[in-house]
């Protein structure tokens, strides 16, 4: 043992000694110093890429550590130091890379190394080496002279940090930007500046400009892509709807492409671990799978999304029947359809035999989903549906998953079924309105639209029968075709059952009756207010006998159309009040309700009779009003047209409004205030039958004005135009009772004068007047003259009568004076010419005389036509004045009277007699115009002629007879 | 063999089609063409004042560049030189004038399909596509009116030369790629107004022949754009679509 530990110590001496000898020897040549460095640069990744090699290595393989240092600039710089330990191998080139956070092309690098030996197999190697030479190193640029900002066109994350750093050269004034800032950058060597960007957003896919410019040239740029950061995929799934194809989707998130070729949409690749297989996805969120005809049971995928920076994978793992998505079921088709039930089938497509489906049937009408089934099918399916509603359209939806696993359901699809008609379900709500007239009763028979649940199908018709229940004759009376609600039928005084039914395709529902009594429509109730509210109206009545089916109450749902809709409501037997509520009610409306009570023999007899509003409104109008029996004192006004019933709520009475000049209200009236700040003195009437108001205690002769407003529950009628009176004077009363009875005195008196006036004519003035009681008798007898005598009309031939036509202002000619002559000039007096009996242009002497006392209008001036002044006269004129000279102007003045007594225009019947012989002793003068004178001897018959005959008269030997008419420029003979 | 035959026989007829493309759009547009030169100026005149705005194109790339800061903006309105200057324009017969732009366009074309897929990676920018389709009809128009001016016996003449190698895009970096596209841009605006202010010179009348001395134009325009060495040589027609 002791020679042991003295042999240990001995040769730890020795080795001591060896190795102090050693490493007296070694210093000049240390084997493993790091030989060959060769550095490169990998501008994209700023990495330094060192390569190196360790000779002699004295064994086959050694554990080393080599120490780096790197210096930027200058050797002396050293910027980084570090170890990189390693098995070095013989004959082995060593790597190593370093990145630099600063831009490799800002500045020159130099990099050194020595190795040490850290083998514990080796302590005796344990040793450091010499340092490496430095070796320096430039980063190549593209264009050395012009690039001055690095790095170039760099790519990075999003919220990333990132070191430009860029060479100012020569320009002292340079300014360098990020986008619109300008960087301020730190000076890193001489003209080199560095700045850095932590934490870059993503601003745009064309990058973040930065650049360099002196007085803004741009000297330099690069750009600065950033890159969102690429997602993981999310919601990664796969499904199946053939067991053909795996179809794969998922949410890719962002898209992470740039404007740059460096970065592009990221990619998708799909790997599937128990097969091994991979595929290059052709979407950026779905990826189609080929199953394997083995059908591979379990699948296991990974889905990488990758772009320049990054990748991130997702997966997932499968049991392949636990992914079956169905596709739609198709070939749906209804069977058997009837009215209550029908058969549905279909197909699921493209599942084959793997797996038993389960479909989800969801029946639904308009409204709710009425029915829910669910059936196990493989590929084909039936399902019966039963209970449905006849005449009625449906959605049948359907939808199928995978029966052991359901995963997802396929889409619903839908389609319509509908199903047959029925027979109607349930009578008609029937009613009627019963107008008895002239021994019949016009019955409107109303009823109610069956609603769609009980028609089961389309209503094509309705029919209406009548049976006469006295004489137990049946009647069949009309088919009305739909749509109708109702009828019009007329029929006697007796007692009728009316059946009504509707009809559809299939058949006729039960039928619904009702019976006309002799008595119905002749039913008088009290009519009775009531208040109604927006709600409606409550109605109340009581009952009128103990038998009874029930009660209707109608009304008009429009009362004011001259068409009444009649609505009504059936009310049960045991109830004697309900609610009519309507939506068609509006406020100012007046609704009538009448109840009947129906008997069990379905005779309706009128119980009560009610009006209302729902709610009463003022007036929309006020009464016209008429004053009447104006006095001095008073007038009475009239509004007996105002329609009460017509208003917009019960009319509870009136306001009789009165404006005078009388500052103070009688007693029985109230001061009001009208809107134009008027005051009027206002009567209060309460009754509203009353329509007829006296107004007293007036002054005579004062201007009144009134008006005359109706009133409401809910307010008075609006104030319109005032009317005006004026009363009366005080004594055109009494004047009036005066000068009415004189005046009826005189044309009493008038009317006896003018019906006794043929008398007095006579007795006064009679047509032939008596020679002997004319006044020329006595102017004779004045005279004494010897020449002068009366002449005896029995002396005398009658010989014609000449009609003349004294139309005064008618300018006339005589024949032969081819002059016309004026009215001073035309002889005034009616002349009596002596015509000759046969042609009156046989020569003969002719002697006229005037005769004043006939010019007398032969004939009323009503029934005799205008006859001028013959335009012509005879050809033969002579004129004969019987008078001396003072006579003719007593004859002349007398003239002149009497012709103005005569009214122009009127027919003269003129007297024409006949002289036997000519006078003597006349003056030449008188016989003017007269270039052939006639001599008259011969006296002839007299006639009187009415001047109004405009005919001729024919001679019994047919020529004309010896009068002659004097017409309008004719003259007959 | 025989596959190989008929493989070669259909690849024949493609390049066939292909290379009588033109022939066949020049005669479907002669097919539309109008025949009245006043509208056919119009549209023309029109057309260069519409395509001259610089919203239509330019700021919208400008915008989505992130070129839109006072220092890059004036960059980019150093327009591109490339292309023939309005004095040359100008200088030109109106047959020359018209095949010119016709060129011009033609490069404008393909730098503008450059343009999107280097600096915008093919993503769709509306304004591209809607001057893209402006410029296939302003050279619709002028096809039509060349063929309205070789009716009337206006001889053609040799043309400038096409822009379309000066107008491609260098590879540069990014930055600098941008830039150019940029001026580019900003050098097709002010083209289609030169273009736009020669038609505006032409008369009414197609009788009417508006000629200057293409020499002195060319002499000038050279001067002043100094596009290339190559305006002063023109070229035959056939070069231009190489």
């Amino acid at each position: 043992m002791a020679f042991f530990a003295v042999f240990r110590t001995a040769f730890l001496l020795a080795v001591l000694s060896w190795r102090t000898c050693q490493s007296e020897v070694l210093p000049e040549r240390l084997p493993l110093t790091p030989e060959s460095l060769h550095i490169s640069i990998n501008s994209t990744l700023q990495h330094l890429h060192l390569q190196w090699t360790v000779h002699k290595l004295p064994y086959q393989e050694l554990q080393m550590i080599f120490q780096i240092e790197i210096s930027r600039f200058e050797t002396s710089k050293v910027i980084w130091m570090g170890n990189y330990s390693t098995t070095v191998k013989r004959n082995q080139v060593l790597q190593w890379s370093w990145e630099s956070e600063l831009p490799l092309e800002c500045a020159t690098h130099f990099v050194r190394m020595k190795s040490t030996v850290d083998d514990a197999r080796f302590p005796e190697l344990s040793f450091s080496s010499n340092w490496s030479p430095w070796e320096e190193v430039h980063a190549h640029t593209p264009e050395q002279n012009t690039d001055l900002i690095f790095p170039r066109d760099k790519l990075v994350e999003e919220g990333s940090n990132v070191t430009f750093c860029y060479n100012s050269g020569i320009n002292q004034n340079i300014s360098c930007y990020l986008d619109r800032e300008l960087i301020h950058g730190e000076q890193l060597y001489l003209n080199i500046f560095t700045f850095k960007l932590n934490n870059v957003p993503f601003i745009r896919e064309g990058g973040t400009n930065i650049y360099c410019a002196v007085n803004y040239t741009i000297k330099d740029g690069t750009v600065l892509f950033v890159s969102k950061v690429l997602e993981e995929p999310k919601d990664f799934s796969c499904e199946t709807q053939d067991f053909k194809t795996l179809s794969c989707s998922w949410d890719p998130g962002v898209d992470t492409g740039l404007f740059f070729d460096g970065q592009p949409s990221q990619h998708y690749t799909l790997f599937e671990s128990f097969s091994g297989k991979k595929k290059f996805c052709e979407h950026n969120n779905q990826c189609n799978w080929e199953i394997s005809r083995d059908l591979q049971e379990t699948y296991n995928f990974t889905l990488t999304a990758e772009n320049y920076l990054r990748k991130r994978s997702v997966n997932t793992i499968f049991n392949l029947t636990h992914r079956v998505h169905p596709k739609a079921p198709d070939s749906i088709h209804f069977n058997n359809v009837g009215a209550t039930n029908a058969t549905m089938t279909w197909k699921m497509p493209a599942l084959g035999n793997y797996s038993t489906l389960l479909c989800q049937i969801e029946l639904h009408d308009k409204e709710n989903m009425r029915q829910e089934h669910n059936v196990s099918i493989k590929v084909n399916g039936e399902f019966l549906f039963s209970e449905l509603m006849p005449d009625t359209a449906y959605m049948v939806c359907i939808r199928c998953a995978n029966a052991k696993h359901v995963w997802k359901w396929s889409k619903w699809v839908t389609r319509t079924l509908i199903t047959a008609e029925a027979a109607p379900s349930k009578a008609l709500d029937v009613w009627r309105k019963v107008k008895p007239e002239k021994g019949l009763h016009h019955v409107t028979l109303f009823w109610k639209p069956l609603s769609k649940f009980h028609a089961n199908g389309k209503i094509l018709f309705y029919n209406i029968v009548a049976k006469d229940l006295d004489k137990k004759s049946e009647l069949k009376l009309q088919s009305i075709p739909a749509p109708a609600n109702g009828t019009e039928l007329t029929l006697d005084q007796g007692s009728y059952q009316i059946q009504v039914t509707a009809n559809n395709s299939v058949g006729a529902s039960p039928a619904s009756e009702i019976v006309i009594s002799g008595d119905s429509g002749n039913e008088e109730v009290e009519e009775q207010k009531i208040n109604g509210t927006k709600d409606g109206f409550l109605i109340s009545w009581k009952p009128l006998s103990e038998d009874r089916a029930g009660y209707v109450v109608d009304w008009c749902e429009h009362q004011r159309n001259l068409h009444c809709e009649l609505q009504w409501k059936n009310v049960g037997p045991n109830t004697t009040s309900t609610v009519i509520s309507s939506d068609a009610f509006r406020p100012g409306i007046r609704y009538n309700f009448r109840i009947y009570e129906l008997s069990t023999e379905k005779i309706a007899y009128l119980v009560e009779n009610k009006i209302g509003y729902t709610q009463e409104l003022a007036p929309s109008d006020s009464p016209q009003v008429k004053a009447i029996n104006v006095t001095s004192h008073s007038f009475t006004l009239s509004w007996k047209d105002y329609d009460t019933e017509a208003q917009r709520g019960f009319i509870q009475g009136y306001r009789v409004c009165l404006k005078s000049k009388a500052t103070q209200c009688h007693l029985d009236s109230v001061a009001e205030l009208l809107p134009d700040n008027s005051t009027c003195c206002e009567h209060a009437i309460n009754n509203p039958k009353q329509k007829i108001f006296l107004v007293e205690n007036l002054q005579p002769e004062s201007f009144y004005e009134f008006f005359v407003s109706s009133f409401t529950s809910a307010g008075k009628s609006p104030i319109g135009t005032f009317t005006k009176v004026t009363t009366q004077d005080e004594h055109s009363h009494m004047l009036m009772h005066i000068i009415l009875p004189m005046v009826l005195c005189v044309l009493l008196i008038a009317v006896m004068c003018y019906w006794k006036s043929q008398w007095v004519k006579e007795k006064c003035y009679p047509d032939i007047p008596d020679p002997y009681k004319s006044s020329i008798l006595s102017l004779i007898k004045s005279k004494e003259s010897p020449h002068l005598r009366i002449m005896n009309v029995k002396d005398c031939t009658p010989d014609t009568i000449e009609v003349v036509n004294k139309s005064e202002g008618t300018k006339t000619q005589f024949i032969g004076i081819e002059k016309p002559l004026t009215e001073s000039e035309f002889p005034k007096p009616a002349n009596l010419y002596l015509l000759p009996a046969q042609d009156f242009c046989v020569p003969g002497p002719c002697i006229s005389f005037v005769n004043h006392t006939y010019s007398e209008s032969a004939c009323d001036s009503g029934s005799c036509a205008h006859t001028p002044v013959p335009d012509t006269a005879p050809p033969c004129h002579l004129e004969l004045l019987a008078s001396p000279d003072n006579l003719l102007n007593t004859l002349e003045k007398t003239h002149t009277d009497s012709l103005g007594e005569i009214p122009a225009g009127k027919i003269s019947l003129n007297y024409v007699s006949q002289l036997a012989s000519p006078m003597s002793g006349d003056k030449d003068s008188l016989l003017i115009h007269s270039p052939v004178p006639v001599l008259c001897s011969e006296y002839k018959m007299q006639m009187a002629v009415p001047s109004c005959l405009d005919s001729p008269v024919l001679s019994e030997n047919g020529s004309l007879s010896s009068m002659t008419l004097l017409g309008q420029d004719k003259h007959y003979h | 063999m025989r596959a190989q035959l008929t493989w070669r026989t259909l690849l024949s007829l493609v390049l066939g089609l292909l290379l009588l493309s033109p022939a066949v759009e020049a005669a479907v547009a002669m097919c539309r063409c109008s025949n009245s030169y006043t509208q056919l100026l119009g549209q023309l005149r029109s057309q260069a004042n519409l395509m001259k705005d610089t919203s239509c194109l330019l700021e919208p790339f400008i915008r989505l560049q992130g070129l839109d800061t006072p220092v890059l903006r004036e960059s980019c309105m150093k327009c591109s030189r490339a292309f023939p200057s309005e004095d040359t324009l100008r200088g030109l017969s109106r047959h020359g004038f018209l095949q010119t732009v016709s060129a011009t366009l033609n490069g404008i074309l393909h730098r503008l399909a450059a343009l999107q897929q280097h600096l915008l990676k093919g993503k769709n920018m509306p304004e591209m596509q809607v001057a893209t389709r402006n410029i296939q009809g302003v050279r619709n128009n002028i096809y039509c009116m060349s063929e309205l001016l070789t009716n009337c016996s206006e001889t053609p003449e040799p043309l400038l030369p096409g822009p379309r190698a000066t107008l491609m895009p260098s590879t540069l970096n990014f930055f600098k790629s941008k830039l150019e596209g940029c001026q580019f841009l900003c050098g097709y605006h002010r083209f289609m107004g030169s273009v736009g202010q020669v038609f505006g010179e032409w008369g009414n009348s197609l009788s009417r022949n508006r000629r200057h001395s293409p020499r002195q134009a060319l002499h000038k325009g050279a001067r002043r754009a100094r596009p290339s060495r190559r305006v002063k040589r023109p070229v035959p027609r056939g070069q231009l679509f190489r």
